[in-house]
Parts: C-alpha cells; sequence; structure tokens
C-alpha cells in the first residue's frame, strides 16, 4: 500500500513538473516579446527598446534561460508568484482571496454531480427501456449539452430577473468577510448550474455500468441461489461504482473548467472570473499562477481517489499488495 | 424545439435479437442497427446546421460585421433577431456563427483523432518501452484541467481561428489516443492478426489490412465524440473574450451578450436564446451521432432486451391449474412435458421436451451448442430474458408447475427446490465479495445471519476448500476451486434438484474429473437429483444414470445410459459416439458424417508416412538434417513492463527442449496455463525466446532481425484455435487463402490457380463456389476448412496447429483431424499440434510431448506414453481423460 502510494505520488509529481515547465515555457515561446506579457499593454506598447531592455533585466530576462529556470522555481518555493498587471499586487495574494470561493464551489459542484448522477443513473438503468428510464436520458443528454454558461445564463434569467429570488451581485468580497448566509446566496446558483454540467458523464457511466454489471454470469447466479431483488441489487451496483469512481478522474478536470466560465456569468468571486479577468486585462501573471493553482487542486484531488479505489476494489488491493 | 423521445426509447429499447442468439456477424449487425434512429435525428440536424453554414451569405441579408442598424435595435422585418451593441445585425451572426463554430470543431476533432491514432497505433503495436512512455504522456495530458489548459494556451498564442484549432487539438488527444489503443491491443491479439503476423506480414500490411479496417469504426466514433466537446470548448474559449477577433462564432455572441448583461433586457429573447440553443443542437447532435456510430462500432453495446424475466402471456391465467391432478411418475423431482420456449415469432428453442428426473438421480442432457440446451436450464428456473419465453408444456417441480407460478413465488423456489451451476463458473461469483460472504448470503435465505456464516463455512469445506481460505475473494481462487464455491452456493438451502449447465467446461481434464467426481459424491450422500448439461458425451456418459440427446430443440433420444451409449437409434447419437477419438481400441477413422461434403478426397489416414521426405516434393535446403525443428532450453518470462516499474516475472516456458522431423506429427499436451501456446508462439517467432535456441531447417532463428524472421515466417504457418476468429471477416475467401502468398510478394495472376487448388484440396470444390464468399457467408464446416486451405497453399515446410479444434462439435473436429493427416501424408509437412486433449492426441500424433508449469515432462511415441506413462502427471491426466474418477 505504502509503496503504491509513493509511486502514485511520484507519478502526480511528474504531472506537477510538467505544468511547472509549461507555466514558465509558456510566456517565453508565445509570440512577441516576453515584455508584453508583463505590462499593461497599452503601457508596454510605448515603451522605447531601452526600456523595454530596463524591464527585462528587472525581471531577470536578460539572464540565460537556465538561470531564470532555477530563479523562477526558487519564487515558487517562496510562493512568489510575480505581480498582477491588472491589480499591481502579488498574484499570491489574489488566489489565497479568491481559493476559498472556488474550492466551495467546484467541491461542492463534484460531490453533488456525482451523488445525483450516480443515483439518477442506477436508478434508469433498472428501469432500462421504460418510460421513466427514457425521460431521464433525454433529460440528461439535452442539459449535458448545454454549454454550462448558457444554462447559468438561463437560470439568472429565471431566478434572478423573472423571480427575484436571488440578488444579481457583482461585488467581489474575500470569502472571510462575508456572512454564511451572504455566501449562500451567492452560491446557489452557481453551484446548481455547475452541478447540472456534471451530472451528465456521471450519469451515462453509472448507467451503463450498471446495465453491463447486470449481465454479468454472477448476477444470473445471485438470482439462481434465491435471493432477492434488493439483495441482487447490491451485488451489481457495487462492481458498477467502480467505472463511476474512474470517471471522477477525468470529469474533475472538465468541472474546473465549467466553473471557470460558470464563475465568469454570475460574477462570483472564485478563481474562474479571476481568470476570466485576467483574459480581458490580459494579465498573464494572473493567468499562469490560476492554471498552476487549479493543476494543483486536480491533482491533489485524483491523487486522492487513486489511494481510496482499492477499498472499492479487492483484486487492485491484492495485486498492489502483493507487488509492494 | 421538440425532443425525439420515441428515437431514444427506440433505441434504447434496442432489436432484442440477442439473448442467446447463435454467434453469426449477420445478426450482430443486423443487432447494430438499434442507434439508427437517434443516429439519423443527430445527423438531421446537424446537417440543416452544415447546410444554414454553406449558404450562409444566401440566409442571411447583412454582414455580420458590419453596422447595419441602431445599437440594441429589437427584432424587425429588416433584423429578424435585433442588433447588438454596437448595430450589427444579430440573426446574420448567428447565420454566419454555425460556420466558425462548427468548422472549428470539426477541424479540432480532425486534430485531436489524428494525434491519437498515430499514437495508439504505435503505442499498440510495439508496445514495450515505446507504448510506456507513450501512454505516460497521454495520462499526464488526461490529468490537466483541459479547459483551463485551453485558456492559458490561447491567451498566450494570441486569438485567431487556426491558434483555436491547435490548442483545442492538442488538449483533446489524449481521450481518442487512449480508447484506440486499448482497442489496437485487442485487435492486435485477435487471432487474424495473429495469423497474418506468424505468416510473416510486414508491419505496415498488419497495420493497413488487418488493424486499420477494424478501428474505422471506432476512429469515426472517437471523431463525433472530439467534435462535441471541440465545440463546446470553442465556445467557452469565445465566451470568455478568447475568440476570433474578425469571425463571430456562438460564443463570441454569448460573450458580447453577456458583457452586456442581456439578460437584464428583453434582449435575452433574441440575443442569448438563439446562439445557446443552436449550440445545444449541435452539440445534442453531435452526441446522438457519436452513439449511433459507437454502437454500430461495437456491436457488443447492442442493446440486449430488458432485465427482466419474461412471464408467460396470460400467466396468472393458469393459477387455477394447481388444483388440476397432475399425473405424475412416483419419486420424480421434476417432469417437463410438451415444454416448448419461443424466441421471435416462429424461433423454437426448445421444442415440445419430455424429461422426467427422479429423486437423488444424474440425467444427462447432451447436444451441440445452438441445441436449446442452455434454454431449457433457465426456462426450468424461471430465468428465461426475453425475447425468450415459455408458450407452452408444463414443468413440475416438487409437484407444482413452475409455468403457473406468479414471480415472486418463482423467486421463491429458486435456491430451495431447484439451483443451478451456471456456465462459465469463472465469471459467477462478484469480484467484490469474499467468497464466504456470497456462500452465506445464499444460506441466510433460510436461516439467520450467525447459523448461515456457520453453514457457509460447512458448505465450502463438502465442496473440498480449506477452512483457510473461505474468506478469500473470488480472483484468488483457480478455476476449479471457483466452480467448488459456486456448486456449495447452489447447495446452500438443500435444494432437491442442480441444473448444472455444462459445469466443467472450461476446466482442465484433471479439474474436470474432480469435479464431476464431487457432484457424484454430493449426490450419494445428500440425495440431490442433478440435471447434467454438456455438449461432452463421454463426460456426461461417465456418471449419468439416464441420457437424453437434444438436437435442434427436440430430445431426439433417451434412455438409460447403457441403452443410450452401446444402442443409440438416433443417425445424431451415433455421428456423436462415433466422433469421439477414444484412448484405446485401434485408431479408427473418425466419423465426419454431419456438414463434411461426400467429395472430400478420402486418402487412408493413420499410415506412417515418412515417403513425402523422399518423393522429392520437397527437398531440404539442408540434406545432412533430418530435422526440421529443433529447441533447444528454450525459456520465455513474461513481464508486464511500465515506464516507473516491472512486474514480477512469469516463467511461462522453462528449459523447453523439443524436435520435430519433416512429416511428423508432434502433439503438445497439457492443461490450459502449461505454456503450450507459448511454446507454438515462440516457434513462429512472435515471442522471442529469453534463453535458448531454436533451429529452423537447420538455421538459427534465435538472433535473426524482424524483417528476416518474417522471411522465415513464410515456411512456417499457425493454425488457430476458432476458424472464426482466425479470417479476417472482410476479407473475402480468396483473398483470405491468398494471404501467405501474397505476403511472399507473388502476383495476383499466379495466386489464382494456387488458391483455387488449395480450396479443392481441402474439398471446397468447386473452388469458383467459394472464392467470393465472406466468412459469415460458409457453414461451419466450410469455414473450418478456408484456415487449413490457407496453410498448405504456401506449401509451408511445418504448420504449428494450436488447438485446431477445441471449438468445434465433434463431426466437425473429425473432419478437420481427416485434413491434417491428410496434409501430412501427401504433402509431408511436419506439424506440432497443440491439444488439451489426449484422445486428440492420440488420433493425429506420431508423438506426444506432455507440458506441465511451462516445462516438458516426457515425450513419448504416441501408443507408449498412452500404454506405459512414466510420469505422475500424465498417469492423472490419462486417468482423468479416461474416465476413471
Amino acid at each position: 500500500m505504502t509503496a503504491h502510494a509513493a509511486r502514485t505520488l511520484l507519478q502526480y509529481g511528474l504531472v506537477l513538473l510538467v505544468a511547472v515547465v509549461l507555466n514558465f515555457a509558456l510566456p517565453r515561446l508565445a509570440p512577441g516579446n516576453p515584455v508584453d506579457y508583463l505590462l499593461p499593454p497599452e503601457q508596454a506598447g510605448s515603451l522605447t527598446p531601452e526600456q523595454r531592455e530596463r524591464v527585462l533585466s528587472q525581471y531577470g530576462l536578460d539572464e540565460p534561460v537556465s538561470v531564470q529556470f532555477r530563479e523562477y522555481l526558487a519564487g515558487l518555493v517562496r510562493g512568489d508568484l510575480l505581480y498582477s498587471i491588472r491589480y499591481g499586487r502579488p498574484v499570491g495574494e489574489l488566489l489565497v482571496e479568491r481559493v476559498g470561493w472556488s474550492a466551495l464551489l467546484i467541491g461542492g459542484g463534484a460531490v453533488l454531480s456525482t451523488v445525483i448522477g450516480t443515483l439518477l443513473g442506477f436508478w434508469s438503468a433498472w428501469r432500462r427501456g421504460r418510460a421513466g428510464d427514457v425521460r431521464t436520458l433525454s433529460a440528461v443528454m439535452l442539459i449535458d449539452s448545454m454549454p454550462p454558461f448558457f444554462v447559468g445564463m438561463l437560470l439568472i434569467l429565471l431566478f434572478s430577473v423573472q423571480l427575484g429570488l436571488f440578488p444579481i451581485i457583482s461585488a467581489m468580497p474575500a470569502i472571510g468577510d462575508v456572512s454564511p448566509v451572504e455566501v449562500g446566496k451567492r452560491l446557489v446558483l452557481p453551484l446548481a448550474t455547475l452541478t447540472l454540467a456534471g451530472i451528465g458523464p456521471v450519469y451515462l457511466v453509472a448507467r451503463s455500468a450498471l446495465i453491463s454489471e447486470l449481465q454479468e454470469d454472477y448476477v444470473l447466479m445471485a438470482r439462481a441461489k434465491g435471493l432477492i431483488l434488493r439483495q441482487v441489487r447490491r451485488h451489481a451496483q457495487r462492481n458498477a461504482l467502480l467505472p463511476v469512481s474512474t470517471v471522477l478522474l477525468t470529469s474533475l478536470g472538465a468541472l474546473v473548467g465549467g466553473a471557470a466560465v460558470v464563475e465568469t456569468v454570475f460574477s462570483y468571486p472564485g478563481i474562474g472570473r479571476l481568470i476570466y479577468e485576467g483574459v480581458l486585462a490580459r494579465d498573464y501573471p494572473v493567468l499562469q499562477g490560476a492554471f498552476l493553482l487549479l493543476t494543483i487542486g486536480v491533482l491533489a484531488a485524483n491523487f486522492v481517489n487513486d489511494l481510496l479505489y482499492p477499498l472499492l476494489d479487492p483484486r487492485v488491493r491484492h495485486s498492489r499488495s502483493a507487488s509492494a | 424545439m421538440r425532443f425525439p423521445v420515441d428515437a431514444i426509447k427506440k433505441w434504447v429499447l434496442g432489436s432484442g435479437t440477442r439473448a442467446g442468439a447463435p454467434r453469426k456477424p449477420s445478426a450482430s449487425r443486423a443487432g447494430g442497427s438499434a442507434g439508427r434512429t437517434p443516429g439519423l435525428v443527430g445527423g438531421a440536424f446537424l446537417a440543416v446546421l452544415g447546410l444554414v453554414a454553406l449558404f450562409a451569405p444566401v440566409v442571411a441579408r447583412h454582414d455580420p460585421q458590419a453596422t447595419t442598424g441602431r445599437p440594441y435595435e429589437a427584432p424587425s422585418i429588416s433584423h429578424l433577431l435585433g442588433t447588438n451593441d454596437v448595430g450589427q445585425d444579430l440573426f446574420a451572426q448567428l447565420i454566419y456563427g454555425a460556420r466558425v463554430s462548427l468548422a472549428i470543431g470539426l477541424l479540432s476533432a480532425l486534430v485531436a483523432v489524428f494525434i491519437g491514432l498515430a499514437v495508439a497505433l504505435v503505442a499498440g503495436y510495439y508496445r514495450g518501452r515505446v507504448e510506456a512512455v507513450l501512454m505516460r504522456i497521454v495520462d499526464l495530458t488526461l490529468a490537466f484541467p483541459f479547459l483551463v489548459l485551453a485558456i492559458v494556451l490561447a491567451a498566450f498564442f494570441g486569438r485567431g481561428m487556426l491558434t483555436m484549432v491547435v490548442v483545442i487539438g492538442a488538449v483533446m488527444w489524449a481521450r481518442p489516443a487512449r480508447v484506440l489503443r486499448s482497442q489496437v491491443i485487442k485487435i492486435r491479439e485477435f487471432q487474424h492478426v495473429v495469423s497474418a503476423r506468424a505468416m510473416g506480414a510486414s508491419p505496415l500490411r498488419v497495420i493497413g489490412r488487418h488493424l486499420l479496417p477494424r478501428l474505422s469504426a471506432l476512429t469515426a466514433a472517437q471523431f463525433v465524440r472530439a467534435a462535441n466537446v471541440a465545440v463546446l470548448i470553442e465556445a467557452s474559449l469565445s465566451f470568455l473574450g478568447l475568440g476570433d477577433p474578425n469571425r463571430v462564432s456562438w460564443g463570441t455572441m454569448l460573450y458580447f451578450a453577456n458583457t452586456n448583461s442581456a439578460f437584464l433586457t428583453d434582449a435575452w429573447l433574441w440575443w442569448i436564446l438563439p446562439p445557446g440553443l443552436a449550440l445545444t443542437v449541435a452539440i445534442v447532435g453531435l452526441a446522438f451521432l457519436g452513439y449511433a456510430v459507437e454502437e454500430w462500432a461495437d456491436p457488443r453495446l447492442a442493446r440486449p432486451a430488458t432485465w427482466r424475466t419474461a412471464r408467460r402471456q396470460g400467466g396468472a391465467r393458469g393459477a387455477g391449474r394447481h388444483t388440476k391432478t397432475i399425473e405424475r411418475t412416483p419419486g420424480a423431482v421434476l417432469e417437463v412435458r410438451d415444454l416448448t420456449v419461443q424466441y421471435e415469432e416462429s424461433v423454437r428453442a426448445v421444442d415440445g421436451v419430455n424429461l422426467t428426473v427422479g429423486r437423488g438421480q444424474i440425467v444427462g442432457l447432451v447436444g451441440e451448442s445452438g441445441s436449446g440446451k442452455s434454454t431449457l436450464a433457465m426456462a426450468l428456473l424461471g430465468l428465461l430474458y426475453p425475447p425468450a419465453r415459455v408458450v407452452e408444456g408444463e414443468t413440475i417441480l416438487d409437484g407444482r408447475d413452475l409455468q403457473t407460478l406468479r414471480r415472486a413465488e418463482l423467486a421463491r423456489m429458486r435456491g430451495r427446490e431447484v439451483s443451478l451451476i451456471p456456465q462459465a463458473a469463472m465469471n459467477a461469483l462478484n469480484p467484490a465479495y469474499t467468497v464466504h460472504r456470497q456462500v452465506a448470503e445464499a444460506a441466510a435465505l433460510t436461516r439467520d445471519e450467525d447459523a448461515a456464516a456457520v453453514r457457509a463455512g460447512e458448505l465450502l469445506e463438502l465442496v473440498g476448500i480449506p477452512r483457510e481460505r473461505h474468506g478469500a475473494y473470488p480472483h484468488e481462487f483457480s478455476g476449479g476451486m471457483r466452480q467448488r464455491a459456486i456448486i456449495a452456493m447452489a447447495l446452500a438451502n438443500e435444494p432437491s434438484l442442480l441444473v448444472a449447465d455444462e459445469p466443467t467446461t472450461g476446466l482442465d481434464v484433471v479439474t474436470q474429473a474432480r469435479i464431476l467426481r464431487l457432484l457424484v459424491d454430493l449426490r450419494d450422500r445428500l440425495g440431490v437429483a442433478i440435471l447434467l448439461i454438456s455438449h461432452d458425451l463421454p463426460l456426461v456418459a461417465r456418471v449419468a444414470d439416464d441420457l437424453l440427446v437434444m438436437y435442434e430443440g427436440r430430445i431426439v433420444e433417451s434412455g438409460s445410459r447403457k441403452e443410450v451409449v452401446d444402442n443409440p437409434t438416433h443417425p445424431y447419437t451415433r455421428a456423436l459416439r462415433r466422433a469421439f477419438p477414444g484412448l484405446h481400441g485401434p485408431r479408427q477413422p473418425l466419423s465426419s458424417t454431419t456438414d463434411g461434403p461426400s467429395d472430400l478426397p478420402n486418402h487412408p489416414p493413420a499410415v506412417r508416412s515418412r515417403s513425402a521426405q523422399q518423393d522429392g516434393l520437397h527437398p531440404s535446403k539442408n540434406p545432412r538434417s533430418r530435422v526440421i525443428l529443433e529447441l533447444h532450453h528454450v525459456s520465455n518470462v513474461f513481464q508486464r513492463q511500465t515506464l516507473l516499474r516491472r512486474d514480477p516475472p512469469v516463467v511461462a516456458i522453462d528449459d523447453v527442449s523439443l524436435s520435430v522431423m519433416p512429416g511428423e506429427i508432434l502433439a503438445l499436451v497439457g492443461e490450459s496455463g502449461a505454456g503450450k501456446s507459448t511454446v507454438g508462439r515462440t516457434i513462429l517467432g512472435l515471442r522471442r525466446p529469453d534463453t535458448g535456441r531454436i533451429l529452423f531447417e537447420g538455421q538459427d532463428l534465435t538472433d535473426l532481425s524482424e524483417p528476416a524472421l518474417r522471411k522465415v515466417r513464410r515456411r512456417m504457418h499457425l493454425i488457430l484455435q476458432d476458424p472464426y476468429e482466425s479470417l479476417h471477416p472482410g476479407m473475402r475467401v480468396r483473398a483470405l487463402v491468398a494471404e501467405p502468398l501474397a505476403i511472399a510478394g507473388l502476383s495476383a495472376g499466379e495466386r489464382g490457380p494456387r488458391v483455387v487448388s488449395a480450396l479443392e484440396e481441402v474439398g471446397l470444390a468447386p473452388a469458383s463456389r467459394f472464392m467470393d464468399r465472406f466468412p459469415h457467408e460458409l457453414s461451419g464446416g466450410q469455414r473450418q476448412r478456408v484456415p487449413v486451405a490457407r496453410a498448405l497453399v504456401g506449401r509451408p515446410r511445418l504448420v504449428v496447429a494450436d488447438e485446431p479444434t477445441s471449438m468445434l462439435d465433434a463431426p466437425l473436429r473429425a473432419s478437420v483431424l481427416e485434413l491434417i493427416m491428410g496434409m501430412r501424408d501427401r504433402l509431408g509437412m511436419a506439424f506440432v499440434f497443440i491439444t488439451h486433449d489426449l484422445a486428440t492426441a492420440r488420433r493425429v500424433s506420431d508423438r506426444i510431448a506432455v507440458m506441465y508449469r511451462g516445462r516438458i515432462i516426457e515425450c513419448e511415441e504416441t501408443e507408449r506414453l498412452i500404454e506405459h506413462p512414466r510420469h505422475e502427471y500424465t498417469k492423472t491426466l490419462l486417468r482423468a481423460s479416461e474416465g476413471v474418477l
């Protein structure tokens, strides 16, 4: 088990390394002058060549690449992530302010969409082909085909504009500065949107996994030995959970991306909104910092999921302890 | 928009032809049409959008980028959807937006799938370290939050259509790569691909002819999937303001709508809804199309019928029949009268069957696959799945007619009165629970939890599983032990009847004998009656009191074991009986009455003929060497290699030495997992030996380069187990048989006559009747002859035949053995004949080598080995094959 954990950790470390290197390389590989990625566009455009040189040396960009990379790594270790162009503040500070909001939204969305998607999928699989299944499947496929930001806009229209249930908010407080009620008010609609966006893949996998488990011989045997339906159901569902757990790995990445656009629609004060602002203002340091942070978040969640998987599947549990 | 519920319903329900249907490609192809309706709907959605995009200048009157009205104009005749904040026509933007959205979606999907396919082919074909590295990169790519990655990439590399396509392609290629690669690995082991490689085909030919055609459907499915996601990513990027500033897509429209807070005014109706719905329609269309293509790509996904078991039509009406006095045979546990089960309207799987099983009796039910045995078994348990249903007859178990019971009553019978040992017991245990728990669960139906736990322990011991293994999971058990656990489960509530459906198929002979012995033993001790269903007449005849023979849904022969075995009356039984080779007595020609063309060239079989060596047909290149194949101390170790670690090695074959003379048939016998097939593949160079040397016609193959080895392989040939699988389903007989010649570089003109004569040599005459057929258009017997024809068309010096008859029904098996011996006699080919069945080995071989756990433990002249086995394992094998329990 520990050997497995170490190996998995190593693997994720590798992904992290790639993300870090990518982050370093992007502004240097992208077309144009690195200065364009460090200063506000109007300022960068009006610089004389000498001033450009000065900015470059100020950021250490005239050093050899290897020195720059060392500096960059050292900066990362210190938590030192450049300055935001738009806010003129360290990117790290901005991220810390926003990360709580995003964690709440993404975490909540992941849990809700997994639970609802799995239950609905299992429910559907048991009534495969009957009206309930067909309606659920159609509805889920329809919602799954709507871009999340479009769903968000529709929800605002319905609940905020037409029904006036939730205020349309544009202020951006830090999460510690607002009352839980206020947090809840801001959270409900984005969370609903993200949950709707996340249900689709989980539902489809849960449904088809259970349908295929139901055709397994052990289900036939469970029936032949006289078990009642509830017991047979438990047999099949237990195994159908395995693919669901695997799909979480990939759907989490999608959910993080979804959160970025959903936050934009709702002016939700999370990292996704920060990314959007970063894109608008060409605030590249913010984009880099946010990308790194989200990647770390996704990797951490996947790591936990990976460690928990053997609890679900005894076959993996044993082969791993055998080779450990 | 009305959602096509009916279409989905049709698709979800499927055509339902699968349950119990024979394995035919035509059937599965037809079944694959289940996804057609939503596929058409999806295709129609996309076609409309595509046409609109194509004819945008005709449909829209305005230039989408030009200011043609006042800002924020409401819809009018001139501006159907009003205008945006700078007075551009929204309708024109919607129409032209289709161009941008669809073009970016499709192009980036193309990029992603192209990269994915290339990676999959390289990784899947070459395996090993290349694969490990590539798949690690795939995993890395998949682990990133791809939309965020795309945002960052797009932000840095500028806003433009080409950037968008490259960025989306770059974040999406990994999924198709992974899916396609696992398919490549699967297809690579398909028997027709292994055959092609064994014939010495170049990687280019294998990939082009054998892999790509079978990948095309899945690739198409992946493309549609990728396009689906790509459209969404494009929309998201554009929505975040990263779209091409010179072109308007649907996402860009929504971006401007959002920044102008269009949903606060009525403008949402014409500014937000249309592009949002357009995106939804495009994505739904792609999703529908994707599912349809996927289903078409993989017929296994064609949904089988619903899960609930079928009840006889108006089954409850018969409730009153309880009162009817049923005339019963005294002491009978089960009586079946005139039972008829239908699949479709007219297909009768079981047709008017009568049978009786007495208390404590073992009744054997024998028939070939497709004869209706399993359907009958399921009917006895009330577990028929639609569309199969009982249309007539009575099934009286312990005095109650199962057909009149309600579903709940029927469920109460299962496990208590009648229980099942299903086919493929390997998979009949739930992998997630311990064996003990699964047995206890059954026992708990009639007792409390604690008593059930105790009972489960007793049962497992009763079937011979030692107490310390009770807490193990199924995957930690061998096949034989799993079968025992299943038997324990079936016995948990002392049923009076046990239906054992092929309880020993898939087990090696020794384990087979043990399981049979256990069944007899349990009958003796517990008095349970057993209906033993099998395709294997000699096996059933060993233990059954009464024998029934089933053929095409009917019982064609019944009586005591002695009557049926000694005096079979039905021609089918006689054929079945003769077709099984024995271990004693003269090696008589085997009967191949059914399915064999009468014009089969008849050669005196079993005459040892070394004459071929002298008749000059195939002078050996090295006349001094009489030995055609030599293996010296060959070992082969399997070791799975990933980037970061190596799995512990598994020794597949260990220090194997053997030699084969020209014109000799050497049988390689052993249980599954003994390493027989690995020896076969090592001979052909499909696996390189880790130690030891291989000499073929005096040439040392051990250190040959891959291309040189491919040339050598053209003088050998590999025949594989399943005639169905070893023939590429998309190739005609002509091309199939000619493949070795094509690989050797013969022109089409040279190939033709040789294919004709090869086909006629194996009895497919006149050849012109068969040349242009596909494998699925041949009968089972004809199909089996094609690999044989292919084996002899190139006049190889050595043929490795890997279980060429194990999938065949007895009469067919006999005719194939005849063909193989005929080839040896006339052409002087040498054979390595791999089989698990000693009787078959005795029938064809000159010498037998017995393999056990990767080693050859004994190698001897056939008759001497049978009569005087030296090794303990050989003796066990012989005893098991002879039916001594």
